[in-house]
């Protein structure tokens, strides 16, 4: 990637939009909407009731990110990667702020249903191999986990779609996350994938 | 890492899918006190790896909005600077590398989205008439080694690509469920490879559905999974001027060793698990 400067192992400093847009650099901040706001705006949009609630919640991560983008690691993720988890957890803090009020506006139709307009044949190898961690999920972990990203259900949703206790939803996800997370692990040290983060010299 | 309290691994579990509850939250809080190296963001980064592989349309964000934030930039940058410096991290994580090679793989083709070509959001539909692609139908591309955006082969020359290179690639006829209206007189074929993890459904006289009621849905029974939770191959529209369809099938995780191939009439949108009320179509292997 061009714009990140991959330097030693020590911590040295790195370029990067997210450094630049956090310094205030203007072409860093029109460099990380350009780059970043297809992938904000898409996840705001599949997790928020409304448009305009989409769009106050792209708001919202654009100046989480300006303020924390000087945290942003390249040897630890990608900028796309540190993108998404600011976005969700902007995200997850404004479904808690939502439960927490009355809610009588009008939910768009669309919301939580998977769209026609999927990545269609274009099917990519990479995305193949995420999916295939998904896979080897157990079936119920799995479940819940995408019932969960994908259909943006609460714990409380799913338990109750799924006439499960609340807690033994809550140990699905959280186990499914914890061997995802190892699944991921494994797919990599398998070489499975190029560790693009580890170019600089970064510690394997 | 075998080293590592369980409890701990639960608890930043739970901090990524956001259902800490206030006591969890203090306990974590005290854990990652005595944690080694600080903070540990590789569950939430894994969250985030999860939510871009499962993003099934990514559309460009609205011009006034991107607008906006460009604009109201410049206030904000006196405040910017009193962010605590980022904590020493722990050696880099395989695993880490396997995420960010995943996303890195799966968005290096966002700069393009400003570009001249089609954009997600004006996609109509993923189905095309006489296996022609529709100018509009452009979805997420696969990252490409040149700079240029890819250019999609229509879809029935995408079929017979895969049908000609896959080596483990099948191909099964679909039978009509009995007594379905939809598919009295309904025919074609179901090509995949399990190998290339893609595929496509051929359909001709397959009814034609109002979208805005009913949607056909894929759905693929692998040998490796419970046939409780077959794998969700997406919604398609047979719009009405159609003869022969082509539908490329988007399997939302990957059908290692497929049995059977069905299609269902459901809501719009689909569902994540069909009551399996409305069979239209199966293909077994």
């Amino acid at each position: 990637m061009s714009d990140r400067t991959a330097a030693g192992a020590g911590g040295a400093a790195r370029t990067s939009i997210l450094h630049g847009a956090a310094a205030g650099d203007p072409n860093s901040v029109r460099a990380c909407v350009d780059r970043f706001g297809a992938l904000v705006w898409s996840l705001a949009r599949r997790s928020s009731p409304t448009r305009e609630d989409a769009e106050d919640a792209v708001q919202e991560v654009f100046l989480d990110l300006y303020r924390n983008g000087a945290r942003y690691d390249a040897t630890v993720a990608s900028e796309a990667t540190f993108v998404a988890m600011i976005t969700r957890r902007r995200l997850i803090d404004r479904a808690r702020r939502r439960s927490r009020r009355l809610d009588t506006e009008e939910l768009d139709t669309e919301i939580g249903g998977p769209s026609a307009n999927g990545p269609g044949a274009d099917v990519c190898a990479e995305a193949s191999m995420a999916a295939r961690a998904i896979a080897d999920l157990r079936p119920e972990q799995r479940e819940v986990l995408l019932l969960s990203t994908v259909h943006g259900l609460t714990h409380e949703e799913i338990a109750e779609a799924r006439n499960l206790p609340l807690g033994t939803v809550k140990t699905h996800a959280r186990r499914g996350l914890i061997r995802l997370r190892e699944l991921l692990g494994e797919t990599a040290s398998e070489g499975g994938t190029k560790p693009v983060a580890a170019k600089g010299g970064a510690p394997s | 890492m075998s080293l590592r309290d369980p409890r701990l691994d639960e608890l930043l579990a739970g901090r990524a899918l956001g259902d800490l509850d206030a006591e969890e939250a203090r306990e974590l809080e005290k854990l990652l006190v005595a944690l080694p190296g600080g903070d540990d963001l590789s569950f939430d980064l894994t969250a985030a790896a999860l939510d871009i592989a499962t993003l099934e349309k990514i559309e460009p964000m609205p011009a006034h909005l991107a607008a906006k934030l460009v604009a109201r930039d410049e206030p904000r940058i006196a405040e910017v600077t009193q962010l605590p410096k980022p904590r020493p991290r722990p050696p880099l994580l395989p695993w880490l590398a396997a995420a960010a090679a995943i996303l890195l793989a799966l968005f290096g083709w966002w700069p393009r989205l400003s570009g001249q070509g089609p954009t997600p959001s004006q996609s109509g539909t993923s189905t095309t008439t006489n296996g022609t692609l529709a100018a509009t139908t452009s979805l997420p591309p696969c990252p490409s080694t040149s700079s240029s955006a890819p250019i999609p082969k229509p879809l029935a020359a995408q079929r017979e690509e895969l049908l000609a290179k896959a080596k483990d690639v099948v191909k099964i006829d679909w039978k009509a469920a009995a007594k379905e209206p939809s598919a009295a007189t309904a025919s074609g074929d179901v090509v995949w490879s399990s190998t290339e993890q893609r595929g496509f459904m051929r359909f001709h006289g397959l009814a034609p559905n109002d979208s805005k009621l009913t949607q056909y849905q894929l759905w693929i029974f692998d040998q490796d999974q419970d046939d409780k939770y077959p794998v969700d191959g997406g919604v398609f529209d047979i719009d009405p001027s159609t003869g022969d369809v082509i539908v490329p099938i988007v399997a939302k995780i990957a059908a290692k060793h497929p049995k059977l191939f069905a299609i269902t009439i459901e809501k719009p949108g689909g569902v994540v698990v069909s009551g399996r009320g409305h069979i239209v179509l199966t293909a077994g292997i």
